[in-house]
């Protein structure tokens, strides 16, 4: 179990980091949530954590779910391997895919999908090909 | 915005994939096993990675996925897109 000071510091790095993605200040949050400045800022301070309801009315806000701001670990898949694989695929230029996957799909299964996926594309190549 | 759909024979979990082409377009595989409702589902998921810029973004994908698992999907956004459907 984390420790209070632990969740605190979790919080306000994950706050922190959500409100620069969407060029939010301290003002602005404020307001959008109804509390004072000085609130927000015990929050990033690691002073203060905000109560579980005002934690859902960010994690609206912002459209992620409430883990973000409270768990420390937030990987989707459960095998680190497989997780690298789909990395790989999305960023690798001669791949680029992205999937909507079980957490707990298997390294092969994945790798096939991959295969299958470079089949169409060479099928798709032959025909432009022989089109040509 | 244009986007292909392929109803394909995928392995077993994996409900859909996004295949980015060459000229920028997308083709979206989705798995022949599904039922209708997740069939949908698993489209909306991968019509979200691509508003989304997922491609491009500097997080990992185990993230990046994470995230929009959590989120709400809207129906609103697939106002404005064109579906294709093709079987494999």
């Amino acid at each position: 179990m984390p420790t209070e000071q632990e969740v605190k510091t979790l919080f306000s790095k994950r706050l922190t980091e959500i409100m620069e993605k969407h060029n939010i200040n301290q003002v602005e949050l404020s307001k959008i949530l109804d509390v004072s400045e000085s609130t927000v800022g015990k929050w990033l301070l690691m002073k203060a954590m905000p109560r579980m309801g005002v934690i859902q009315k960010l994690a609206d806000y912002f459209n992620v779910g409430k883990s973000y701001f409270l768990e420390e670990s937030l990987d989707y898949y459960e095998d680190p391997e497989v997780a690298a694989l789909a990395e790989e695929a999305r960023t690798n230029p001669d791949i680029r895919i992205l999937f909507s996957a079980a957490k707990d799909i298997s390294k092969e299964n994945m790798q096939k999908t991959i295969d299958f996926v470079n089949f169409l594309k060479s099928q798709e190549r032959s025909d432009n090909d022989f089109s040509e | 915005m244009n986007i292909n759909i392929l109803i394909a024979p995928l392995e077993r979990g994996v409900n859909a994939l996004t295949k980015e082409n060459c000229d920028g377009s997308y083709t979206i595989l989705v798995n022949n096993n599904l039922c209708e409702e997740k069939a949908h589902k698993a489209i909306l998921h991968e019509v979200f990675h691509i508003k989304n810029d997922d491609f491009s973004k500097f997080e990992h994908v185990s993230l990046l996925e994470r995230m929009l698992h959590e989120s709400n999907y809207l129906e609103d956004e697939l106002e404005g897109i064109n579906f294709y459907y093709h079987v494999v």
